[in-house]
């Protein structure tokens, strides 16, 4: 069944950043919280852009529930949550600055 | 090259400044998000799957050795220790940081480079043809005519919230090597028929993506002095008229044809008659003047040396970089010679900061100091004394730099794709590579021969895949990347977008969809003299779609 978790990109370095409780901002998809209603995605969306200081452009992605956490429906999610080491170790770069 | 006076100067050093300011006010929440995202973009900074990219502008694709130390300085300090080539002839880096942006844009700024208008709804950077000024064919160097259209397109206030981007290309040449037919506009310097004279002809409404589409001619000839003021007119009447209702319907290849060519050239020419005789007609001096940036270098004329003589060396792996990577040039001594950036260590397209540095000092010693990126993610030294390829050869391989692989399967055009980009809906480095592995024995490279192989991680279309002979797009099907696989395009004077094959393949399987490809060419051509595209445009894709699919 698909739910949903609320994501943004921080302001400064523009990494990817998930809504975690307590609304907390968290780095690991893993730790996000997973939105099951439109009203709760609703609340934490309208939470979110407001929180201009900190992140750029939330929105909520599909995901889907696993024993190791929410795993994102598109390539482009998975991806985006599997942070730049591994992207840069692909690419032939290890591990970067 | 073009040397900035004061003007430019102080505009590249302010615009670096007023973007300090604005990065301020957005990290204190002076300004919001809605207010600095134009302006970010204005300056090249886009918001990627995973950081902040900034595209830089390399104007026409020419740079100083020293400009390059300064974008491998860049890499170093300000990134991860590398950057990429782009088919638009621009450098991007793809992890910057946002509090440092103004001071690598002072950093640019000091070497005469910005990264303004590299994104947003205004006017981008001018191509040119890489082998401009140095060409066989060439009937007039574009450059200085490209640095003027650069000029009037920079800040100009009416074109800066345009519907959509606005891409222009000139060329001067006899064969087209800056795709004139497929930019917004483009523009050629050509011969009027009867006396000869060198005169621009107007293409526009080309253009790639969702809808692919040659640009019409809309003015065959027209003097070099109305060049901006021609220009001016195209932009205002699609300034205009170009739809802002329908992001995927906003470029100007909808408004042309929506209206027919006849009908847009119409008011075109209706509104350059208001413009034609205003400050935007160039004088002669203007022209003259700036043609003087653009002076060849103090060629040797007792530099000797024949190209055939260098294929025919004993060191056949020279030999062989000679037959693939170097043209011949204008000037008896000189050659163009090519640098391959894809090697299998790196992705397509990519410089480390060390192997920057290494390149720059190359040129200095073996090209004037100048150095062109083509539309091809590769590296062009226009000026190579013909007695010193080897030389120059030797010290690329030690870089491992000296692949010759210019115009075969393994030169390879990719997008960043979904290692980098939120618009990809698959990953394209990947793809590049593998092929790379594929046909990385050179006995099987130099059989398939001739052929161009491009791959987008998405329509948008960056790689330039409608215009490969093989061209591949990455697709998102439920969730897992597929691609598609065209055959049949063109991004020469014989223009033509691929038609995709047949069913989409999914990551493990295009490797060897494209070696049952160009299997199959190699099967179906006449001799090796005919070309892939040439094969396909003889056979159509019946032939190919068969042996591609066929079960085993």
């Amino acid at each position: 069944m698909t739910v949903h978790v609320l994501t943004a990109n921080r302001l400064l370095d523009g990494a990817p950043l998930y809504l975690a409780d307590g609304e907390r901002w968290v780095d690991a998809l893993a730790n996000a919280k997973v939105l099951r209603t439109d009203d709760e995605r609703e609340h934490h969306l309208a939470w979110a852009r407001a929180q201009e200081a900190l992140v750029c452009d939330p929105y909520v992605l599909d995901v889907t529930e696993t024993t190791g956490g929410p795993v994102p429906t598109s390539a482009r999610e998975r991806i985006r949550a599997g942070g730049a080491r591994p992207v840069l170790e692909r690419l032939g770069y290890g591990e970067g600055q | 090259m073009y040397a900035y006076d004061q003007y430019d100067q102080t505009l590249v050093h302010e615009r670096a400044r007023q973007f300090r300011g604005q990065v301020a006010r957005r990290i204190s929440g002076e300004i919001t998000e809605n207010e600095f995202k134009p302006l970010r973009l204005q300056n090249g900074l886009y918001m990627q799957l995973h950081a902040y990219m900034l595209r830089v502008a390399i104007p026409y694709g020419l740079l100083s050795s020293k400009q390059l130390r300064t974008l491998a300085h860049i890499a170093r300090v300000y990134d991860r220790g590398y950057g990429h080539f782009t088919t638009r002839q621009n450098l991007q880096y793809n992890w910057i940081d946002l509090k440092r942006m103004p001071d690598l844009l002072d950093e640019l700024a000091s070497v005469e480079m910005h990264a303004i208008q590299t994104s947003g709804n205004c006017v981008r950077n001018i191509t040119s043809d890489p082998y401009a000024g140095v060409a066989v064919d060439e009937f007039e160097d574009p450059r200085p005519y490209a640095e003027l259209l650069r000029q009037w397109s920079t800040f100009h206030p009416e074109f800066a919230a345009l519907p959509r981007k606005f891409k222009i290309a000139i060329t001067g040449a006899e064969r087209d090597r800056a795709a004139i037919a497929v930019h917004d506009i483009g523009i050629r310097l050509v011969r009027r028929e009867g006396d000869g004279a060198v005169g621009l002809s107007f293409l526009v409404g080309g253009g790639q993506g969702r809808t692919p589409t040659l640009g019409a001619v809309i003015r065959p000839w027209i003097e070099k002095e109305h060049l901006l003021s021609y220009t001016e007119a195209i932009l205002r009447v699609y300034n205009r008229f170009g739809r802002r209702d329908n992001l995927f319907k906003a470029r100007i290849k909808i408004l042309v044809k929506s209206l027919g060519a006849d009908e847009f050239a119409r008011q075109v020419d209706a509104e350059w008659e208001r413009i034609k005789d205003s400050e935007l007609k160039l004088e002669s001096s203007e022209i003259e003047s700036m043609k003087a940036f653009f002076a060849p270098p103090s060629y040797d004329s007792s530099a000797g040396g024949s190209l055939d003589a260098q294929r025919l060396s004993k060191n056949r792996p020279y030999a062989r970089w000679v037959e693939r990577n170097v043209e011949r040039h204008r000037v008896p001594g000189y050659a163009i010679a090519s640098i391959s950036l894809k090697t299998r260590d790196l992705p397509t397209g990519d410089l480390t900061a060390d192997q920057m540095d290494a390149v720059a000092a190359l040129a200095d010693e073996f090209s004037f100091g100048e150095l062109v990126v083509n539309h091809r993610q590769n590296l062009v030294f226009p000026n190579v004394r013909i007695d010193a390829l080897e030389a120059l050869w030797k010290r690329l391989e030690t870089l491992g730099l000296g692949l010759s692989n210019v115009g075969t399967i393994t030169d390879i055009v990719c997008c960043p794709g979904l290692d980098y980009c939120s618009l990809a809906n698959a990953r394209s480095i990947t793809v590049a590579s593998a092929l790379q592995e594929r046909f990385a024995d050179a006995g099987r490279a130099d059989e398939v021969g001739d052929v161009t192989l491009n791959i987008s991680g998405c329509i948008n279309a960056c790689g330039h895949h409608h215009v490969g002979n093989i061209g591949i797009l990455g697709i998102d099907k439920q969730g897992v990347e597929h691609y598609q696989l065209m055959v049949g395009g063109s991004h020469e004077d014989d223009a033509s977008f691929g038609k995709i094959l047949g069913p989409a393949f999914t990551q493990e399987e295009i490797p060897n969809a494209v070696d049952r490809l160009v299997s199959a060419y190699v099967a179906l051509r006449t001799s090796p003299e005919e070309r892939f595209l040439d094969t396909y445009r003889r056979l159509g894709d019946a032939p190919f779609k068969e042996r591609v699919y066929a079960r085993d």
